[in-house]
């Protein structure tokens, strides 16, 4: 299993650092729970009520709807396109929770899939860092390469300081894939994402808003994971729970 | 890279902990709040001479003069307990002066001095900055005159730490103002006091006291240079780097949040407080993890500069984030000041957090502005040109 988590991640990480849209998440969770069978594609999204959004959900024949430590196995009967930032085929899904499979105390899943979620985070940070230092270096302003001011310079920095910040949570979330470690590495790594890919809007200046430059993928890629197997503010609160100071 | 401390180690740190924590009990009644430990000189010599005996202050030091041999990652994990206790062995001669003089002493002075700096023995203070030379050492303008055998030092040095209690002095000066500056200068090491050397105490934000020292025509012998005379520059940057890991700055943001945690339990539940303290979890294990890196890279035998700069930046202005959310979940009470040793007067966590909201303005300055160790991650770690000069 540690092997499985391991090689999920680097592949995350991978991904990342391509900006990819691809169900690598959803497929690991199903790894994880033990349920996953090459016949299907998947999904996967928050309960909210009978409900749930999420990115494939409009082609996937299983979309895992995580709530706390449950995962409802959902085959949609109907879905309803929606268009999420970051995602493509994307859904809205309802449910009858009466009638629908359940896999019920499965935080160890939960919490691998989250890590997973985090390392594609982490490469997506890793990849708006190394674009921004290359056209930092190349694009001169003032008669020298933007990267030589240091405003500029340091907010690269930052992205370098922050992007480091979530390689080592995922690495160490690997090494002890329990929640608390899992839920640290998606903060910190939803944060370097979100960090380095507004950086790399920033440096990129008016043409790194056109379509098809390096940055609006990324930067909606970060915003699409970070709200994929929790979201900062859910990670916190277990985090919170942790040191006693939520019930 | 990650650091896997050795059971071996985990059980020597425990065993620290455990002492610092007992030579701790009786401290109130050593209070000083004029010293940056908060602590009198006659106390933090004598805990200095406990850990010496019990070999603790040169854990990671070689072995012939006295040391214990161990990787940098005993000397960091000593730090981290040190400052997580507030006990007085944190600037130590050896953690000072300790690798300018293996790194640079000749084979009389590293005989001479490590062996008490180990043993806990001397204090220490290294004299660096002056008034127009802070984060630009090279800058320096102090003038050591070669004059037949010996060299007469003239200047102005400032905000030096515990120089009024120190036994030695390391410091800098240019020795050859005619030569560049980074090949003009000289590194020394003398015993204080010392004639023409006059040292006054200036009182912090936070109530301790900085040093001033001037060199008034003090004549040192050339068996007081320190190294090789020219290489001062080269040799003090090479010594900063290696004193950069953060785990003493660690020690006491763990113990900042850790106190905060206690103190919001016994409060009100407070879904607000508890998102903050949630962050500065996150932000907290990702300071353990840069100082890991750090401790790891130090262990396999390198000298990690952009990853200690990285680690440097991260756990200061932590402790600056941490030392303000207490003060604000405090609320009214957060600014009642009180000294961390000494007589009570009542306020809750014993005005900690308003001690350390002013406490924690220096580290982010201090060797090495984080501004400058930007500088350095972003030429050496990210490769960006230098602007032209």
């Amino acid at each position: 299993m540690r092997h499985e988590l391991h090689r999920r991640v680097d592949a995350a990480r991978e991904l990342g650092r391509t900006g990819a849209v691809s169900d690598h998440i959803a497929r690991s969770l199903a790894v994880f729970l033990d349920i996953h069978d090459a016949k299907d594609t998947y999904a996967v999204g928050v309960r909210s009520g009978n409900r749930a959004v999420a990115g494939f959900a409009a082609v996937a024949s299983l979309v895992l709807v995580v709530d706390g430590d449950d995962v409802w196995l959902v085959r949609p009967q109907a879905r309803v396109p929606r268009e999420l930032i970051g995602w493509t085929d994307s859904a809205l899904v309802e449910f009858t929770p009466d009638s629908c499979p359940v896999q019920r105390s499965v935080g160890h899943a939960i919490s691998r899939a989250t890590i997973v979620a985090a390392a594609e985070a982490a490469g997506v940070a890793a990849a708006a860092l190394s674009a921004a230092v290359a056209y930092a270096t190349s694009r001169e302003q003032f008669k020298a390469p933007i990267a030589t001011y240091q405003a500029l310079a340091h907010r690269l920095v930052d992205m370098r300081i922050a992007a480091d910040a979530a390689d080592l949570a995922v690495e160490q979330a690997v090494i002890e894939p329990m929640a608390l470690h899992a839920a640290r590495a998606k903060v910190c790594a939803d944060h370097a994402a979100q960090v380095a890919t507004a950086g790399l809007h920033q440096v990129h200046g008016g043409v790194g808003f056109l379509a098809g430059m390096p940055p609006p993928p990324l930067f909606a890629r970060s915003l699409a994971l970070s709200q994929t197997m929790g979201d900062a503010r859910h990670h916190r609160a277990l985090v919170a729970r942790h040191h006693g100071l939520l019930t | 890279m990650l650091f896997h401390p050795s059971p071996e180690l985990n059980a020597w740190q425990y065993e620290v902990r455990e002492w610092l924590a007992s030579e701790m009990v009786e401290a109130d009644a050593h209070a000083d709040p004029l010293d940056l430990t908060g602590l009198s000189e006659d106390f933090e010599r004598a805990h200095q001479r406990r850990a010496g005996q019990r070999g603790y202050l040169g854990i990671s030091a070689p072995v012939e003069y006295g040391g214990g041999g161990k990787p940098p990652s005993w000397k960091a994990a000593y730090s981290y307990e040190a400052a997580y206790a507030d006990a007085p062995s944190i600037d130590t001669a050896m953690t000072l002066a300790g690798s300018a003089i293996l790194g640079f002493g000749s084979p009389a002075q590293r005989a001479q001095l490590l062996p008490p700096m180990i043993r806990g023995e001397v204090e220490a203070c290294i004299a660096y900055t002056e008034p127009l030379a802070g984060s630009d050492l090279a800058a320096l303008t102090s003038i050591a005159r070669p004059d037949g055998d010996d060299f007469v030092l003239t200047g102005d040095k400032t905000l030096i730490t515990g120089a009024h209690k120190a036994d030695w002095c390391v410091t800098i000066a240019r020795s050859d103002p005619s030569r560049p500056a980074r090949e003009s200068m000289t590194m020394f090491v003398f015993p204080l006091p010392y004639d023409g050397v006059l040292i006054t105490r200036r009182p912090t934000a936070n109530r301790w006291t900085l040093c001033d020292l001037r060199f008034d025509g003090a004549r040192l012998p050339a068996a007081a240079v320190l190294g090789e005379v020219g290489r001062g520059w080269t040799q003090v940057t090479a010594a900063l780097a290696d004193e950069r890991s953060g785990s003493a700055h660690l020690g006491w943001a763990v113990r900042l949040f850790e106190l905060l945690v206690a103190w919001a339990r016994t409060q009100d539940p407070d879904p607000v407080a508890a998102d903050r303290l949630a962050q500065l979890d996150v932000e907290l294990s990702t300071a353990r993890r840069f100082v890991s890196r750090v401790v790891a890279l130090q262990d396999a035998g390198q000298v990690p500069v952009v990853e200690a700069s990285m680690s440097k930046i991260y756990v200061t202005e932590l402790l600056q984030r941490l030392a303000r959310t207490g003060v604000e979940l405090l609320g009214a009470d957060g600014l009642s000041h009180e000294v961390l040793f000494g007589p009570r007067a009542g306020a809750p966590l014993r005005g900690r957090f308003a001690y350390e909201v002013i406490e924690r303005i220096h580290p982010t300055v201090s060797v090495g502005a984080n501004e400058v160790q930007r500088d350095t991650i972003a030429r050496l770690g990210l490769g960006l040109p230098r602007r032209g000069r």
